[in-house]
């Protein structure tokens, strides 16, 4: 997490999570929202970026998702998954929205002739490699097979669909579906992650 | 295309990472919503594709955050999702929504019913909540949640309801009597070595009803107590307890 969030009264000495946070700002509190910008923008806009590319698109899409945070707020269940999964999945639709739609198209088939598989997962690995805190998920990317590591970072970070993934890969469907789901799962075991 | 449920099952890892196409969405969260285990399965997924994001954090630009502000200052925010429809988004859990809505399961009605009479919550209120008062229909509807009713001091009498594994508790009172001189009631988690904690101070009753407090940060040993503090409250207690609820 980029920052965490300054105490907002002396009797808290626990730093609030995000849940609480977004129950705040259900309830309108902008300074609870201030303090979710601070540290969510980053991770937002850091995959808003890595799919859409566009710098002046993606702050477009990263400002809406923001938006759509505050908007939305009371609809977030705590029951249903943490707030971080909550927000990024609204930014990661949202980009893949504005590759999908209309206005990404022309772009996008550039992309397709132009992006070839190898060199969007080296870009990854670079920006992964330069964040020291994000070690231990490069170190799990590692433990996963070349397929499973490149069918997600093609999903996930391209936008691409598992068709499409399939295509670049030039691997069947039903293996496109099988590895990324599996490649979750080690990604999951492997970070420890919760549920 | 047709798939076989076999195959839709298989969708739970592509459809976290929103691979999928709008048809197959729509098919899918049909699925899920049928299917508890594959909901449970995609939780988890979405959990570690969210680790996914924090791999790329990069700094926003400079101006973006007050763009941001100012436009949260002038943006209307949707109301909570009431009843049985949720967005897609969040269609899986809608299980929640609608266990505190209208049809609630008999056994969690009883409970709700009498718990959300103790503590002035009405039905209609669990059904059209707002998000912090979902967060308070949760407590008091949590598996294994226990209520402690005790008389006050002064009169009426206090509950509190805790939630033991979401740390949660809610507090509510009864038949306070009104103070003079703006004193106020303030609501307090007691260590069992004597430190108090502040929580929060108590809204003013309405029709004789104290309305419910959400905190967390109880641990297993605290007790929950109520003073009366001179206006605006203070950081340690400066009387004696009205009431001290022990744990449940």
């Amino acid at each position: 997490m980029p920052a965490s969030a300054p105490s907002p009264s002396p009797d808290t000495q626990r730093e609030i999570d995000l849940e609480t946070l977004l129950g705040e700002v259900a309830l309108g509190n902008e300074a609870a929202f201030e303090t979710i910008y601070d540290r969510l923008a980053g991770a937002i806009y850091g995959l808003v970026r890595r799919v859409v590319r566009d710098p002046a698109q993606s702050d477009e899409v990263a400002q809406e998702v923001l938006l759509e945070v505050w908007r939305s707020a009371s609809r977030f269940d705590p029951a249903k998954g943490s707030a971080m999964s909550w927000a990024m999945t609204i930014a990661h639709r949202r980009a893949i929205d504005r590759v999908r739609s209309a206005v990404g198209e022309r772009q996008r088939d550039q992309r397709f002739a132009a992006a070839t598989a190898p060199t969007e997962i080296a870009e990854v690995a670079e920006t992964v490699e330069a964040n020291l805190d994000r070690e231990r998920v490069r170190r799990c990317l590692e433990t996963l097979t070349d397929i499973q590591r490149e069918s997600m970072v093609l999903a996930y970070y391209g936008g691409y669909s598992y068709r499409e993934v399939a295509a670049l890969l030039h691997v069947a469907l039903g293996t496109i579906k099988t590895r990324i789901r599996d490649g979750l799962i080690r990604l999951r075991d492997c970070m420890g992650v919760s549920l | 295309m047709r798939l076989l449920r076999s195959d839709l099952h298989a969708l739970t890892g592509v459809y976290a990472l929103d691979a999928v196409d709008e048809a197959e969405r729509a098919r899918f969260e049909r699925h899920l919503r049928r299917c508890q285990s594959c909901d449970h399965e995609v939780r988890g997924l979405r959990e570690s594709a969210a680790r996914l994001a924090l791999a790329v954090v990069t700094a926003p630009p400079q101006t973006m955050k007050a763009g941001v502000l100012a436009a949260v200052a002038s943006t209307r925010q949707l109301p909570p999702e009431v009843g049985p429809q949720a967005p897609p988004l969040l269609s899986a859990g809608a299980r929640w929504t609608r266990l505190a809505a209208v049809p609630l399961a008999v056994a969690c009605l009883a409970v709700a019913i009498v718990l959300g009479v103790l503590l002035g919550v009405s039905r209609h209120q669990l059904g059209t909540a707002t998000a912090r008062q979902r967060e308070i229909a949760a407590v008091l509807m949590a598996p294994g949640a226990r209520l402690v009713r005790v008389p006050t001091t002064v009169g009426g009498s206090a509950s509190v309801v805790v939630a033991p594994h979401l740390h949660q508790f809610v507090f509510a009172a009864s038949g306070l009597p009104a103070l003079a001189d703006r004193r106020v009631y303030e609501l307090w988690i007691m260590e069992p070595d004597g430190r108090a904690t502040r929580v929060a101070l108590l809204p003013a009753a309405n029709r004789g009803r104290t309305p419910p407090v959400l905190a967390a940060g109880l641990a297993a040993d605290d007790r929950v107590g109520v003073t009366v503090e001179p206006a605006g409250g203070t950081s340690k207690p400066t009387t004696a307890p009205i009431v001290v609820i022990p744990p449940a």
